[in-house]
């Protein structure tokens, strides 16, 4: 990168260790970079992706199901345009997040989805660092861009039955008291992919903040400190972004199929309609993937409680009300949103990375707060597609139901021991699946 | 007395706080022996250190001291309990005695904490700006609505439920690259000028220059019309019809003109010059004209006698070059001189084969009648043939009829006088046009060429203009000439004879005293050169009549300084220099004094660029003043100027660097974050002067302080209750108390920024357009700053009688029409449900389905938001309610029913249900009706669970404002507190509250009183220890 500001090394080295210094959780974890990459280094093979998508307040009550094996599989009306997929889909069902059973609906019942942490109420907005975050902190310098995390609904503003909505719109946390941030505008986050223009002077400016910032925070309470951590923290972390804007961070050997976007920037501002909206996110994670820019995505479709409308597919209902329906209107909104899961596999499909398909070498999860609209969550939905580099094996149907340990974290052990991120427990799971 | 004085004086001392807290009644002793056992039978089942059921251990409690170290695990319990949550269903259930004993217990338990805590100011408060403050500050930062946050990630809201509390406010890393964009974009909207910056719209330079161009021009339009020309017929009119006023006392002229948006200046020279007994040549006969002027006509008379001689006076100039030498646009076209030569190219012939032009000759002086001209030498010149005389092409042309009046040959070599004249030449009359025609075929391609002179024997005060032309009349008679009218550059148009030195320096002092009165234009009004290579000027400043004649000192100098801004900021002679020393290669004689002037200027403007850094430094570091809060110590201002060097150091320009150093101060923590200084020790402290203008800001205006609160909290005054009062005051009257309507009024009901609220099927309510919800949210907005500005009773949120709309609104709440888009108050509004908070129809609207009513999502609302009711947590897996507007023939009202009449969904639906049946009267869009899609007539009457009944709006109002008068206030008290300390209220506040609603009280319930309770109190105006 071009870099045409000099300036002293000690300095920078200090600063630099003035924000390493900072005990956050979720940074104890990042400068162990290497240790995981021994996983892919040296060889020649794709790398694994791992996406998870989002939608809100469950699924039609009868119509979430799967039977039987591979070709022979068959599947509730909710999952029909996965039909093509059967053989590189699992359907999990059983599991569940203890900590979603207590507290209130909806919002309690979402933040702490990918971390099964215990969320903290009365307006308080503390959850736990999620797994795709946990991955992306380990193993996401392996990339220009650690993670993506992308939505197609704004937050919720409100706090609701005394829990922050926070909860109902964030299923990544970067730390307990930092939900990531959603991108929700297509064009943003193209450019947080593909763009590489860092001003002239962003290093110097960011230097002589982090200078000043680790100088205030030596003069608020303990309390604060944790705040402006927070913020030294991230202070730091662009700095990295803009040393490692245009670097080459690939490992040898392999090199993805395609090195620059082939689409071109979406328009700036949000799309008017939300199938046009969710269309662009998806082609986004598609050329995040196979540009391997990122491996790691969360896109979040709605929110938990969401106020999403269908006019297009001739529903009129608001998202929310609607789940609470379980009619044929629920139904043709929850296909939409299978629809979209659908679309990137179909898309990731055709995509050839050496002999396997892009699809092949992805983990994709699909998952809900609740299995439907009557806040229950003692049985999440899931389904899991894609081959995960040869690691998964499709056309399966694994059900907890009924069993002991069916806790949801288990799954995300294994998904991320397949990440190459080897953690001995994550939330309150201490074993992966064996079966996953 | 003064020994129980000291006795309590002792108490005090050692601490009263431990003198309640050792009250018998809720002892340790009463907890182990009584309540310990009743809660180890009916809750430890579950919530034992082992089960933790819920994550709740109620077996750690020993004894009071580490209940009182956890108390809000009781405040939560106790909650449970009340509302009969625990012991859950299928548990082993409270007896009657043991319930009450038990709520008796942990009530008066969370009293005395409450007291023994009150006033904490709770966790210390470093928050980061959220999205709307962030926009609000840099608007008050830049005076420009630029909106920044636009793209931000969205903002959650905690506490409660506002956007400004402290957890909602995280930060990562995504979250601080957006706010290094935004800082640098706003760095872009910078206008640097000589002697500081500005902030423009717009972060283009073109755009900049654009808007000082605008000033300029619209000075120009005050006084002149679109030609740069004073109206001199406005002028004139006023003249005429204040003659007597003017006469008998000048100083009315003033008045008169600022009246009639005159100059006042230009007025009073024109009166003194049309009055004015001296002589003078050009002026006599306009003077005697003005003084016959009665009539509207006569004074357009009067204004054609002075356009046509302006046409005389002055012409346009040889442009190359001359633009940058004197700053005039038009210059004095009269030149003396005894013999001329006129030139005229031969036009394309009309269809019969023919070319005409004319000679037209006017003369002016006493002796003009006698004057005559002398055409010699008429002669049709070729570039590669002999000339043709004029004599022989007539010869050969057509001969004219008799009428035709035409020049023929009879008139060659004839003078009048019968004095000796050659062949060639011929006389014309003094004031005469004279048509000539040819023959085309004969002079194609030739110029006519003649030399005039005036007749030697014709007298010396005589000045004859003399112009060939292809029209028959002089178009630049005319009122409102364009510019390509008037004569000609390169014309000469005066002619004498015997012109004498002194002769000629009369003329032109004459002539000089006419131009000074009546200037041709008194500015170029494009300003903007359109050919720039020739002219050598990207702008043209000819503007030194109209600042001479027409400007007061203010309005000069204010000319002065945009023009000086704009070659700033266009840098433009630089530009020009650049591209003159291209046109001209190397030394170029002729052209020395040309290009002394232009390289002059561009070093002038590089001179006042280096010059200009030392002032941005400086709006430089007030700026980041205003944007910390607070002043800036040595340090600080220095750790910016080294920045800035740093930069400029490495090589970036000025500009470049200053704009940098302006984005580090926008991503400071000390602008993100409102920073607090904690002091050691266990003990809360006050928050300096500044921090608590910084406080008060935020909470009234969700923004920045302005200069006057920072100068009063800089001057140590704040802490001054009736200082703080005054300041409360005033900035409840500021206009950016809209935020404080927004950020608590709105966001309190949910409906915040409605105007993107999609949550409605376009297809069954089309009528729900964007600018409804727009005019909605709007609505909403200004019943709570009207609230608030007003300083109006709490009660009115609900009984309001008056409401504010613009002609949509109005339409839709099928109200009186009015006109026009903006909004205004209405009254009387009651009568058709509107007013207040529930005649909102973004309130009823958003608490409704997309395509029906919800009472359950109505009633909730009311419950929960409005009265600060807690409901416990639905069952789970409910059962399914339909969402379209009518199922099996069942209204809404009656499918709600039916889902409430399931046991473990009527313990809510009873208390919220009724509520929202009564603003069964308004559709899901919000619109009074007394009929359903269906045409079903509504019911409205509600009975609720204690057998209190009442019906539609009128009377949910009624029961809100008698029955839970008392639950609204503590809520909306709750909720206000909650915003201005942007966090949750805890035990600590309950004090708080309850002066709260006392002050309401005694004030008739008048908002002012309230807020005035939170900003004097220790929550608002202390910092806990940081040990604390």
């Amino acid at each position: 990168m071009n870099r045409p500001l000099k300036e002293p090394v000690s300095r920078r080295t200090i600063l630099r260790g003035l924000g390493a210094s900072v005990a956050l959780p979720w940074l104890e974890s990042l400068p162990t970079w290497g240790a995981e990459n021994t996983v892919t280094a040296g060889t020649t093979q794709p790398p694994v992706r791992f996406a998870c998508l989002f939608s809100g307040n469950g699924f039609h009550a009868g119509e979430w199901w799967a039977r039987g094996e591979g070709q022979a599989m068959e599947l509730g009306k909710v999952l029909e345009p996965l039909q093509p997929f059967r053989e590189k889909l699992t359907f999990i069902d059983g599991l569940f997040n203890a900590e979603a059973k207590h507290g209130g609906i909806h919002s309690a019942q979402t933040g702490q989805l990918l971390s099964g942490a215990k969320l903290a109420p009365n307006g308080a907005v503390r959850s736990g660092t999620s797994m795709d975050q946990v991955m992306a902190q380990r193993i996401g310098s392996q990339t220009k861009v650690p993670s993506l995390v992308l939505g197609c609904e704004a937050s919720l503003p409100n706090v609701h039955k005394n829990y922050s909505m926070i909860y109902s719109s964030h299923i990544s946390w970067s730390s307990p008291t930092t939900p990531t941030p959603l991108e929700l505008y297509p064009a943003l986050a193209f450019d947080r992919l593909f763009r590489n223009e860092p001003g002239r002077a962003d290093q110097s400016v960011l230097d002589a903040v982090l200078e000043e910032a680790s100088n205030v925070r030596s003069q608020v309470s303990v309390a604060d400190r944790h705040r402006l951590g927070e913020y030294l923290a991230s202070v730091r972390e662009v700095e990295q972004r803009i040393d490692r804007a245009g670097k080459d961070q690939r490992l040898q050997g392999w090199r993805p199929t395609l090195e620059e976007p082939n689409a071109p920037r979406p328009a700036d501002g949000l799309p008017q309609d939300i199938d046009e909206h969710m269309r662009l996110m998806c082609d986004i994670l598609v050329l995040a993937f196979q540009t391997d820019t990122t491996r790691i995505c969360t896109l979040k479709l709605n929110n938990d409680w969401s106020q999403l409308r269908f006019p297009h597919l001739g529903v009129n209902g608001i998202h929310h009300l609607v789940s609470h329906s379980n009619d044929e209107s629920w139904l043709k909104v929850n296909q939409f949103f299978v629809e979209q899961v659908a679309y990137i596999a179909r898309r990731l499909g055709e995509i050839q990375e050496g002999e396997r398909t892009l699809l092949d070498n992805t983990m994709l999860l699909y998952l809900s707060s609740m299995l439907h609209g009557g806040h229950h969550v003692d049985d999440l939905p899931a389904v899991l597609l894609g081959g995960g580099g040869g690691q998964v094996q499709g056309g399966r149907v694994l059900s907890y139901k009924g069993q002991p340990n069916r806790q949801i974290c288990r799954l995300y052990l294994s998904l991320m021991d397949k990440m190459g991120v080897h953690l001995d427990r994550f939330g309150d799971a201490e074993e992966s699946l064996a079966e996953v | 007395m003064a020994r129980v004085k000291k006795v309590f004086c002792l108490w005090v001392m050692l601490g009263l706080t431990l003198a309640i807290s050792e009250r018998p009644v809720t002892g340790s002793d009463a907890f182990v022996q009584q309540m310990r056992p009743l809660i180890a039978t009916h809750c430890l089942q579950c919530h034992s250190t082992e089960a933790k059921e819920g994550g709740l251990d109620l077996e750690r409690f020993g004894d009071l001291q580490q209940i009182r170290a956890d108390i809000e695990v009781w405040e939560t319990a106790l909650g449970m309990i009340e509302r009969n949550e625990m012991p859950p269903p299928g548990q082993k259930q409270l007896g009657a005695s043991e319930r009450s004993e038990l709520l008796n217990w942990l009530r008066e338990l969370l009293d005395q904490e409450a007291i023994r805590r009150s006033g904490d100011p709770g966790p210390a408060l470093v928050r980061r700006l959220n999205n709307a403050e962030y926009d609000n500050a840099i608007r008050d930062l830049t005076g420009v609505e630029l909106k920044p946050a636009r793209q931000f990630p969205s903002d959650g809201a905690a506490g409660e439920g506002f956007l400004n509390a402290t957890d909602a406010l995280a930060i990562s890393a995504d979250q601080l690259s957006k706010y290094l964009d935004a800082a640098k974009a706003v760095a872009k909207h910078a206008v640097l000028l000589p002697d500081g910056w500005r902030f423009s719209p717009s972060p283009f330079r073109a755009e900049w220059s654009t808007q000082v161009l605008d000033q300029i021009r619209a000075l120009y339009e005050k006084y002149t019309n679109e030609f740069g020309q004073i109206p001199y017929q406005q002028y004139l009119q006023v003249t005429i019809d204040h003659r007597d006023a003017f006469q008998s006392d000048e100083a009315t002229i003033i008045a008169v003109a600022q009246r009639e948006k005159l100059s006042p200046k230009y007025l009073k020279m024109l009166w003194r010059a049309l009055r004015d007994d001296q002589p003078s040549l050009f002026l006599n006969d306009i003077r005697t004209q003005w003084n016959a002027c009665h009539s509207a006509e006569d004074v357009a008379g009067l204004a054609d006698a002075i356009a046509e001689q302006q046409a005389l006076h002055w012409h346009k100039r040889d442009p190359i070059g001359r633009h940058a030498l004197d700053d005039r646009y038009v210059e004095p076209g009269m030149f003396l001189a005894n013999r001329r030569t006129h030139r005229l190219a031969m036009p394309p012939p009309a269809p019969d084969g023919t070319i005409t032009f004319y000679l037209s000759a006017r003369a002016f002086g006493a002796s003009r009648e006698k004057t005559h001209l002398l055409i010699r030498g008429a002669r049709l010149e070729a570039e590669n043939a002999p000339p043709l005389t004029l004599r022989e092409v007539l010869q050969k042309s057509e001969k004219p009829t008799a009428d035709d009046l035409l020049l023929d040959g009879t008139r060659f070599g004839a003078h009048p006088e019968n004095k000796p004249l050659p062949e060639n030449d011929f006389v014309m009359q003094s004031q005469e046009t004279l048509p000539v025609r040819v023959t085309a075929d004969l002079v194609a391609g030739r110029t006519l060429v003649l030399d005039v002179e005036v007749d030697p024997d014709s007298a010396a005060d005589t000045w004859v203009y003399f112009e060939t032309r292809l029209a028959p009349a002089a178009a630049a008679v005319k009122r409102g000439i364009a510019w390509t009218d008037v004569a000609s550059a390169f014309e000469r148009p005066f002619l004498t004879v015997q012109a004498d030195d002194a002769t000629q320096a009369s003329v032109y002092q004459a002539a000089n005293q006419f131009r000074q009165l009546f200037p041709a234009r008194v500015c170029y009004p494009g300003v903007v050169v359109l050919d720039t290579v020739v002219t050598l000027e990207r702008y043209h400043r000819g503007d030194a009549f109209l600042a001479d004649l027409l400007l007061d000192d203010e309005e000069r100098a204010w000319l002065d300084r945009w023009w000086e801004e704009l070659h700033f900021i266009s840098l433009d002679t630089l530009q020009v220099r650049a591209s003159y020393n291209t046109l001209i290669q190397g030394e170029m004689k002729g052209y020395e004094e040309v290009t002394e002037k232009i390289h002059g200027r561009a070093t002038a403007t590089e001179a006042a660029l280096i010059k200009s850094e030392t002032p941005h430094l400086e709006a430089l570091l007030a700026f980041a003043q205003r944007a910390y809060r607070r002043p800036l110590p040595l340090q600080e201002q220095q750790s910016l100027r080294s920045l800035y060097q740093q930069l400029r150091d490495a090589e970036l320009p000025h500009d470049e660097a200053l704009r940098s150093v302006l984005a580090r101060v926008l991503i400071s923590p000390h602008f993100l974050y409102r920073l607090e200084a904690t002091k050691p020790g266990k003990e809360p402290t006050p928050l300096s002067d500044l921090e608590m203008a910084t406080r008060l800001s935020f909470f009234l205006w969700a923004s920045i302080p302005d200069e006057e609160l920072l100068r009063v909290a800089e001057g140590g005054k704040l802490h001054d209750p009736l200082v703080l009062e005054a300041q409360v005051e005033r900035m409840l009257q500021d206009a950016r108390s809209r935020a404080l309507a927004i950020e608590f009024g709105t966001q309190w009901l949910e409906v915040r920024n409605f105007g993107q609220f999609q949550g409605k099927s376009q297809e069954l309510f089309p009528d729900f357009d964007a600018p409804l919800r727009r005019a909605l949210d709007e609505e909403s907005i200004l019943m709570f700053q009207e609230f608030f500005r007003a300083d109006l009773p709490l009660r009115s949120l609900l009984d309001a009688d008056h409401t504010f709309v613009n002609d949509k609104l109005a339409d839709f709440y099928q109200l009186p029409a009015v006109e026009g888009a903006h909004f205004r108050r209405v009254d009387a509004v009651k009568k058709v449900g509107r007013g207040g908070i529930l005649g909102l129809a973004s309130v009823l609207a958003k608490h409704s389905g997309a395509a029906r009513t919800s009472p359950v999502l109505r009633g909730n609302w009311i419950a929960e938001t409005l009265l600060g009711e807690k409901l416990p947590r639905p069952p789970d897996d409910v059962p399914e309610l339909s969402e379209s507007d009518s199922v099996e023939g069942l209204t809404i009202r009656q499918l709600v029913e039916k889902h409430a009449e399931l046991p473990q969904c009527a313990i809510c639906h009873q208390r919220i249900d009724p509520l929202g049946f009564a603003l069964e009267e308004f559709d899901t869009i919000g619109r009074q009706r007394d009929q359903d899609i269906a045409g079903r007539p509504i019911d409205a009457e509600a009975q609720l669970q204690n057998g209190f009944r009442f019906a539609g709006m009128d009377g949910l109002k009624n029961y809100l404002l008698t029955e839970r008068k008392d639950d609204f206030t503590k809520q909306f008290c709750r909720k206000l507190l909650g915003y201005a300390l942007g966090r949750r209220i805890l035990l600590s506040d309950r004090q708080l509250l309850q002066e709260m609603a006392a002050a309401l009280d005694h004030h008739e319930g008048k908002v002012s009183a309230a807020i005035l309770v939170i900003v004097r109190s220790k929550q608002f105006q202390f910092i806990r220890g940081s040990e604390q």
